[in-house]
């Protein structure tokens, strides 16, 4: 049974870590597909939900199954299967955050202004200061995985060396 | 010299054929990606040599067009030696081709493609031992890095055929095997004359299998499996429960990108291009003027304000042939038709699309077609010519003919979804809904209705594999080249015919003749009579007629919908001539009868909802 096993220990702080990532992106999807259908607000600090039904139902369903891969990957964390889980919850949550960074990208890139073709580098970097779409703010939290992988790697080697 | 690459779909034949002959055939991780032959030539030996490259086929017994094509090659170039290229990683499916081969007594050389898989999959081939059993050269290869290549090219010179009675001999499977005169076993070698008077061995496709069985006993030896994260990945792409919601993560990407990309081409920079640069530079130097009839046809029509004729002030609004002409293909649909050809060329090489196939296989069975249906659909989302040539991957007469008229009918091209993109954004959700909606309720009817087999079929899932930037490139550069050279003229063909069409009368003619079908039973302006002539020519410039004609939103989700399913446009009509032969008229009638009854029945929707 040993092939089936990602890693050569448990971790505690890998099955924490991950359910706080997943219940986080979970929430991040209802609370999405509940303010584009029923609410006008979309800004809340520096958090903002993308007002388009594209975006925000759909998006949010993204990120309703991103949550849901990484609860459901964190039991038996050895287990290889259990581990794809993850894997495939940050690459949901990868494709969000991309998306939404090239959305925000391909708005900054063109000036506004009648006679310029490029913006300026202060608009251009002012349009990436936020807020920010829940997957961009879950980014980061989610890069923790390619540690893992790295780890899995490692521990493959060991287990079938 | 002859040389015919033949083997599985999906192996790598068309990336081995594109690094010997330097062409630029397209290549993709799914079976079926080649479904006609395509010749190539390569300097070797001192001489031109010609290079075929055959559709994929499992056996040389055919069970689809493209296998036909591929038996049929090989019986009108009977003098010809043969690259037999295999999966490495499923050696023994890619024996029994080749024993097919040697049986035939054509001059193999044996490449076993995707070393590389193999070895990570802990099955280790012994390719001397076998080149040895089986008599003809034996070349491991990995097509994409290239290794092995040039020792395969090496082999081509001097081969010689093998036989099965020597093979036979030489693994020692000699139960009846040498003897060539047995009467009494089915299973035994039997001699028959070759179409050149040859004198062939040849067994029963059991027997075949037990020689095979022998054959890989004695030269592959399979180590432990281990799964590892990226086969327990590709598991759960393929999977339904977790397949599903990725590959609803994979459209939602899709379609962001696509929107984000042509936003930002097409409102940021060709808008200005066209409007604030060539449109006022094309009006100032133009002979003629506003008033002249050349000049309306060809820049700029004009249209009365205040009782004056005033120039336009758009590219699209002007209408002209060398305005609205250009503008649409190249300032609207070349951006969306590049970023769609990059993604499609993406999930392609990494090899999703097949996965995509297996996960909807169940939901194309209700309407009697499989999961490979979804190549041909996708492909046409880009344009619909490539998707009718490839719906020849569909097994029977039946499936071919509803898929073709299921493509022509309910999925919109690739300029089409760009234009619909940019000037109609709020109405092409709906727009979409209800054509994929159609897709199903008439996919349904018709696998009811028309007579044939829509049988199961089993699908190769291939790994996933790093794409690599000289193969989408390339791919996307050829697509691209591909509408250039049949988007730009047929769209400027299109405005000059609508534009003649429309100083003749002719249109408001039509027009008044079909109003009581337009506006009674179609629930739409009678104005749409011309942009329904444009669709023949072009779907992306009907729509963008239809949106400068005033109509409501239900009237213009009609309207869209109508544009698009009433007849293919120029290109695929001929396509689905020259693909479905007879059953073209019969899919042609299917066409007029949806467009008739799926039309009314929009519009029924819209007095029921109380919104007409």
């Amino acid at each position: 049974m040993s092939h089936q096993y990602a890693f050569r220990d448990k971790s505690l702080v890998y099955c924490i870590y991950f359910s706080l990532l997943g219940g986080a992106a979970f929430l991040a999807g209802i609370v999405s597909i509940m303010v584009t259908l029923t609410c006008n607000m979309h800004s809340f600090g520096f958090i903002e939900i993308p007002d388009s039904g594209f975006r925000g139902v759909w998006g949010g369903l993204v990120m309703v199954f991103a949550g849901i891969f990484y609860l459901s990957g964190i039991r038996d964390s050895r287990e290889i299967h259990n581990f794809a889980k993850v894997v495939l919850g940050s690459i949901l949550l990868w494709i969000m955050a991309g998306t939404d960074l090239f959305a925000i990208f391909a708005g900054a890139v063109p000036s506004t202004e009648p006679g310029a073709w490029l913006n300026s580098a202060e608009g251009f970097i002012k349009a990436f200061s936020g807020p920010y779409t829940p997957a961009i703010v879950l980014f980061p939290f989610s890069m923790a995985v390619l540690y893992y992988i790295r780890k899995y790697h490692k521990d493959q080697d060991n287990l079938f060396a | 010299m002859k040389v015919l690459l033949i083997g599985h779909p999906n192996v790598g034949k068309s990336v081995i054929f594109n690094r010997l002959t330097g062409a630029n055939v397209v290549s993709s991780n799914y079976p079926g990606t080649t479904v006609d032959y395509t010749k190539g030539y390569m300097r070797q030996f001192g001489e031109d040599i010609e290079l075929i490259d055959v559709p994929g086929t499992f056996s040389l017994e055919p069970k689809d067009k493209a296998e036909e094509v591929a038996v049929r090659m090989l019986d009108e170039n009977a003098d010809a030696k043969v690259v037999c290229v295999i999966d490495a990683a499923k050696i023994e499916r890619g024996l029994y081709l080749t024993l097919e081969l040697i049986e035939r007594g054509l001059p193999v050389v044996l490449s076993l493609n995707m070393w590389d898989v193999a070895h990570d999959k802990n099955i280790v081939i012994d390719s001397k031992r076998l080149q040895d059993i089986l008599g003809i050269p034996v070349v491991p290869t990995v097509a994409i890095s290239g290794e092995g290549i040039s020792s395969l090219v090496r082999n081509i010179e001097g081969l010689n055929p093998s036989s099965l009675k020597e093979i036979s001999a030489r693994i020692g499977y000699a139960r009846h095997g040498s003897e060539m005169n047995c009467q009494g076993c089915s299973g035994c070698l039997r001699t028959s004359l070759s179409g050149q008077g040859q004198i062939l061995d040849t067994l029963s496709p059991d027997k075949k299998w037990d020689l095979i069985e022998e054959i890989t006993a004695s030269t592959v030896t399979f180590g432990t499996f281990v799964h590892t994260l990226k086969d327990a990945l590709g598991d759960y792409t393929v999977k339904p429960v977790t397949g599903i919601p990725f590959a609803i993560a994979m459209l939602y990407a899709f379609w962001s990108i696509f929107v984000s990309f042509s936003g930002l081409v097409t409102d940021g920079f060709m808008v200005r291009i066209f409007d604030d640069y060539y449109l006022p530079w094309i009006q100032t130097h133009f002979p003629g003027g506003m008033g002249n009839w050349l000049y309306a046809l060809l820049v700029d029509a004009g249209h009365m304000e205040g009782g004056f004729l005033v120039p336009s002030t758009t590219c699209f609004e002007s209408f002209g042939v060398l305005t609205s002409g250009l503008f649409l293909p190249i300032g609207i649909v070349l951006p969306a038709i590049l970023v769609f050809y990059l993604m499609l060329a993406l999930l392609e090489d990494i090899g999703y699309m097949p996965r995509l196939a297996v996960l909807i296989d169940t939901f194309l069975h209700k309407i009697g077609l499989h999961g490979y249906a979804v190549i041909p659909t996708i492909l046409s989302m880009g344009c619909n010519v490539p998707g009718v040539e490839a719906t020849r991957i569909l097994e029977t007469k039946k499936q071919r003919f509803m898929m073709m008229t299921l493509l022509a009918l309910f999925i919109p091209c690739g300029a089409q979804i760009a234009i619909m993109n940019d000037f109609i954004p709020d109405y092409l959700g709906f727009v979409m809904a209800y054509l994929f909606a159609g897709y199903f309720i008439f996919g349904f009817i018709l696998n009811k209705i028309v007579p044939g087999r829509a049988p199961e079929i089993l699908m190769d899932v291939p790994v996933y594999q790093r794409p690599t930037v000289k193969d989408i490139g390339k791919k996307v550069f050829m697509r691209t080249k591909g509408f250039l050279k049949e988007g730009i003229p047929f769209v400027m063909l299109g405005v000059f015919i609508v534009n003649i069409l429309y100083l003749l009368g002719f249109i408001d003619t039509m027009a008044s003749f079909a109003a009581p079908v337009f506006e009674g039973w179609f629930g739409v302006p009678k104005e749409t009579a011309g942009p329904l002539i444009a669709a023949f020519l072009r779907k992306d410039l009907a729509i963008a007629q239809l949106s400068s004609i005033p109509m409501t939103k239900y009237q213009m989700i009609s309207a869209v919908v109508l544009v698009t399913i009433y007849f293919p446009c120029i290109a695929t009509f001929f396509m689905m001539i020259k693909e479905g032969g007879k059953a073209f008229f019969g899919s042609v009638l299917a066409l007029i009868s949806v467009a008739f009854v799926y039309g009314g029945f929009l519009h029924l929707i819209w007095i029921l909802m109380g919104v007409n």
